[in-house]
């Protein structure tokens, strides 16, 4: 069990006014799987899937990554466990303008400061052609299409060979054929490597790509399906 | 870290007319600075040169008696010339003596009468301490003639060759008249020196004077530096004077170039407010609008403490670059203030006496302390102040930096 | 409408619009106090060298003037008092006062110092010296020390003393005269090296029969000056020199007008520096709010509408801590005017007509100025980071 998440509850406190946005959530992840939250806006799937990525922090429950409880982490330590074992791919993107394709695509493995940095280009390298982006390493990101910012938003997320990736409708900012290429890629990385992606979207194309489904209203779990 | 000022430095060049204009400022500010400290030093060096050379010489002796306030009284006159010398010239740091004589006389043209000072100097030893020669302008230094102030000449309207008639009351309060032929011009870098200033024989002056007592005796050391504590061990063996050393009597004097000094200072610190200011905002606004590229730098695993370095990086940058330009344009400016050098004649000219101790031509000198001073302040003050913006960073939660509609 | 808003998102994080506004308080404070000191003293300054150095307008002849630096005791205007009859007879003039100056060497016992004479009336005179007298008192005859001349020469009233003076005439004279009074008017120049006669005992020391060599005339208002030296001028005849005080103060007039703009200049430059905190404050407000920025375009607000807004609320905070703290400032000049600052270590040699204890004065316009400073620059402050409001389009807004 790579990832297993047990009666997971948040409350927003605004004010007077109290928001329940997840009501014990209980769900699992295997390695590779293509798992897909889906439901209407305002239902909590981003809220979930922040919560496991650790950007945002549950009430009570517990997030089991690795057998490990994320929950009871401090700050310091979250930001560790997200450059080591998370990969994240933005609704809008999210590259650095400043910097060209290559640069953005490294940056993970410059944060790990494992590599030298010959090796860091060969990687890049071999992952932005698995990506189809060959020959635009030295491009901005602002002269690249949406669909192929999203790609390289995907080579960023994959470089590292996370345990999960984490991405919040990855194509909701595309035409529905761009979008319909990069969750083909997905899937494809999902397929012959084996990496372990976890979604939110409400596109019914994507739903039908993946191999598990949690649907989600008004902050549960409503329904879950397998293929 | 190397990675961090990397991208600091990338998102430094996108924001292009902002960075300029902060960098702008403190460039122009180090620039400011650096002439100004420049030729404040020059000013000083100038001043405190032409001061020990014209006047004071390295340590000076008056009577014990001898008041500011009644400089000319002739009670105060200074005699046993011969033991105070032995007692003097006995020291190994001691290089030349020389002793002088101050009166107060009025010089008559004829027509229009004024008050001025006779120097009686001693032709012999006068230059073992002082350089008078150096202040001539026009003429030579004569036996029996004098030297008067160019200004001095030019309102009584006289010229070498010319007779000055002057007044004045000798020691038995008898008043006495003088003429004497006008050999030499003198300009020096005190304005009243110029206007009331008159140098002869000191012979002429104590038989015209009825004495041969001196007002003051001067002495010259082997370092000028160390006349403190000479004027104290000569002090403690001559009990029939007051000895004063160059730094002690150019007390006022010395006051108005620390005020200037504190002026420098003050500037420097409105440089540094004003660049902080600006490298706040700069930060402070860099931050907000790269709220989402925070968010997503947290998201991929960067610390709070790395976030906040990036932005502290840009802030060190923009100011260490900043100021290591303004000492580029400053050492440029600065040669042409040191080896040219700024002319003030014709203002002064016009001014009148409002400086105190000036030269017609003012050059700088370098500073070399002002590099490192200037480069640590402006560094230091430029980390500090995008640290306060920087900080919020760390509260920002990376959920509400990622936030979009939906 | 527009400013309640303002004012109502003002009230939104109170702590930082008070340190915002406390900020703009404290330098406002600094600027109302520095520009009253500064303005107070230069204008008392120029007072100072109007009562005892220049008068409003001066008259004497030609050749005074060209001799001024020697003050020259033959160039006698001969019907100066007939010319004096007339100037007061203008309108607006206050006093006109006839006098001698000339300059001699005095010496007593073993002292001998340079020291300038003046022959007035001791009675009615813009110096005053009567009520400045610390010993002794107005005599028929007999001079009158500064305390410091008095010092150097060990004088004490009822003892005699031998001025000698060229004479109008070229030759020599001298006069015993007793000492009748000491007095300190707190200025170097005058307690240093001033002492004052009777016109008529100057008059015999001089030689001079009729006339003396300047004329001075007062008028009720400085501003007045100019107009009564060309009256004068119309009534001097001819080879007189009719100058007001600031065609003789010449240069040094220009120097005190050039020193006011450059102190408003450093005080319009530290207000601004304060500003920089509203600035910081603005930007970050709208930042925060540019969500509300974007509803508020998508509504139909026009950016020059939310400029409006938020330049208001900036400005808002600036007025709300200057224009206290300029008047606070203000209220501290107006007692220092009243106690006075005893400077009498600093100006102890300085040879300007300006007390030792120094009362600056406050004229309504200076305080208006402050207060006028006190709005405009917090108001262009707040412009500048309004127009981040046109950086972005409502969908972006929207997004932030």
């Amino acid at each position: 069990m790579l990832l297993e998440v047990k009666s997971l509850n948040k409350t927003y406190h605004t004010g007077i006014v109290e928001f329940t946005a997840l009501k014990n959530i209980n769900l699992s992840v295997e390695k590779g799987e293509f798992t897909a939250f889906a439901g209407p806006s305002g239902s909590g799937k981003t809220t979930l899937l922040n919560c496991i990525g650790c950007l945002d922090r549950g009430e009570s429950g517990s997030i089991l990554l690795d057998g490990v409880d994320l929950m009871t982490k401090k700050t310091v330590e979250l930001a560790h466990v997200r450059k080591e074992n998370f990969g994240f791919i933005f609704q809008t993107y999210n590259l650095f303008p400043v910097l060209t394709i290559a640069e953005n695509v490294e940056m993970p493995l410059k944060l790990l400061q494992k590599e030298s940095q010959e090796e860091i280009n060969e990687k890049v390298m071999k992952m932005l052609s698995k990506v189809g982006l060959s020959g635009y390493e030295n491009r901005r990101p602002l002269e690249l299409s949406g669909g192929q910012q999203q790609r390289v938003a995907v080579a960023r997320a994959l470089i590292k060979k996370p345990k999960l990736i984490l991405a919040d409708e990855p194509t909701a900012n595309l035409d529905s054929k761009t979008g319909e290429s990069v969750v083909e890629l997905m899937k494809e990385l999902n397929v012959n490597e084996g990496v372990t992606f976890l979604f939110s979207t409400h596109d019914s194309m994507v739903m039908k790509r993946a191999s598990k489904l949690y649907e989600i209203h008004d902050g549960q779990i409503k329904a879950s399906r397998k293929k | 870290m190397k990675y961090i000022l990397q991208l600091a430095l990338k998102n430094i060049l996108r924001s292009k007319r902002r960075t300029i204009l902060t960098f702008m400022m403190l460039t122009f500010g180090v620039t400011v600075y650096m002439i100004m400290s420049s030729l404040y030093a020059g000013i000083d060096e100038v001043s405190f040169d032409n001061l020990v050379q014209f006047e004071t010489g390295h340590v000076k002796m008056r009577h014990v008696n001898f008041d500011e306030d009644r400089p000319f009284s002739t009670d105060n006159l200074m005699t046993q010339k011969k033991e105070i010398y032995e007692k003097i010239k006995k020291h190994n740091f001691v290089k030349g003596v020389t002793d002088r004589i101050n009166l107060l006389a009025e010089m008559d043209n004829g027509i229009d009468s004024m008050p001025v000072v006779i120097v009686g100097y001693d032709q012999s030893t006068d230059k073992d301490v002082f350089e008078l020669a150096k202040f001539i302008s026009k003429g030579k230094m004569e036996k029996d003639g004098a030297i008067i102030g160019v200004d001095l000449a030019k309102d009584m309207g006289l010229d070498i060759g010319d007779i000055a008639n002057l007044t004045f009351r000798d020691v038995n309060g008898m008043y006495t008249a003088l003429d004497i032929p006008v050999t030499a011009l003198l300009y020096s870098g005190d304005p009243m020196a110029n206007k009331m200033k008159i140098f002869m024989n000191i012979e002429i002056v104590q038989k015209n004077m009825d004495t041969d007592a001196f007002s003051e005796i001067a002495v010259k050391t082997d370092n000028m530096y160390n006349a403190n504590k000479y004027a104290e061990i000569l002090q403690k063996e001559i009990s029939e004077a007051d000895v004063k050393s160059w730094k002690t009597l150019s007390y006022e004097f010395a006051n108005v170039v620390s005020t200037k000094k504190k002026a420098g200072n003050f500037i420097l610190f409105v440089i540094l407010i004003i660049a902080m200011v600006g490298i706040i905002n700069t930060i402070l606004i860099s931050i907000y609008e790269k709220r989402r590229e925070i968010g997503t730098l947290k998201a991929m695993g960067m610390l709070d403490k790395e976030v906040r370095n990036l932005f502290v990086a840009e802030g060190f940058i923009i100011g260490f670059t900043g100021s290591l330009f303004g000492l580029v344009f400053g050492t440029i400016a600065n040669l042409y203030f040191i080896y040219h050098g700024l002319d003030f004649t014709s203002m002064m000219d016009q001014m009148g006496n409002m400086g105190a101790s000036m030269v017609g031509v003012m050059k700088s000198v370098w500073v070399i302390k002002d590099y490192f001073v200037i480069t640590f302040l402006a560094t230091a003050a430029s980390i500090f102040a995008s640290y306060y913006p920087a900080k919020k960073v760390m509260d920002m939660q990376p959920v509400d930096c990622l936030r979009t509609v939906q | 409408m527009f400013l309640k808003f303002a004012f109502r998102n003002l009230l939104r994080n109170k702590k930082r619009t008070f340190t915002s506004a406390l900020s703009v308080f404290a330098a406002a404070m600094l600027v109302g106090f520095g520009y009253g000191w500064v303005n107070g003293v230069i204008s008392l300054y120029s007072e100072g060298f109007i009562k005892y150095q220049t008068g409003n307008v001066r008259v004497v002849t030609q050749g005074y003037e060209s001799r001024e630096k020697f003050m020259p005791v033959d160039e006698v205007i001969t019907n100066a008092d007939e010319i004096a009859a007339k100037i007061r007879k203008i309108n607006g003039v206050s006093s006109v006062e006839e006098r001698i100056r000339f300059g001699i060497l005095m010496g007593k016992d073993d002292n001998t110092v340079s020291a300038v004479g003046m022959g007035l009336d001791v009675k009615n005179n813009s110096f005053e010296f009567a009520d400045k007298m610390i010993e002794g008192g107005i005599q028929e005859h007999g001079i009158y020390l500064g305390v410091r001349l008095a010092e150097s020469l060990r004088l004490k009233v009822g003892e005699e003393i031998l001025i000698a003076s060229k004479t109008s005439q070229g030759g020599l004279n001298g006069i015993k005269v007793k000492v009748a009074g000491i007095f300190k008017m707190k200025m170097a120049s005058f307690d240093k090296h001033f002492f004052f006669l009777n016109l008529a005992d100057a008059k015999k020391l001089l030689k001079i029969q009729n006339g003396s060599t300047e004329i001075y005339a007062f008028t009720k208002n400085v501003e007045d000056s100019q107009k009564l030296g060309e009256q004068i001028k119309s009534v001097a005849g001819e080879g007189l020199s009719v100058k007001t005080y600031s065609e003789q103060m010449g240069g040094l007039d220009e120097i005190l007008k050039m020193m006011k703009s450059i102190f408003l200049f450093i005080e319009i430059a530290i207000l601004a520096l304060a500003c920089f905190v509203i600035i910081n404050t603005m930007v970050m407000a709208i930042f925060e709010r540019m969500r509300e920025i974007g509803t508020l375009k998508a509504l139909g607000f026009t950016e020059r509408d939310l400029f409006v807004i938020f330049t208001g609320e900036g400005a808002m905070i600036g007025i709300l801590g200057g224009i206290p703290g300029a008047l606070i400032g203000f209220i501290g000049i107006y007692i220092w005017s009243k106690t006075g600052v005893n400077l009498e270590g600093m100006l102890k040699d300085v040879e300007l007509p300006i007390e030792y204890v120094i009362h600056p004065m406050l004229s309504i316009i200076d305080i208006f100025g402050v207060l006028a400073l006190a709005t405009i620059v917090p108001i262009i402050s707040s412009m500048i980071p309004a127009r981040y409001i046109r950086r972005y389009l409502p969908s972006q807004a929207l997004r932030m």
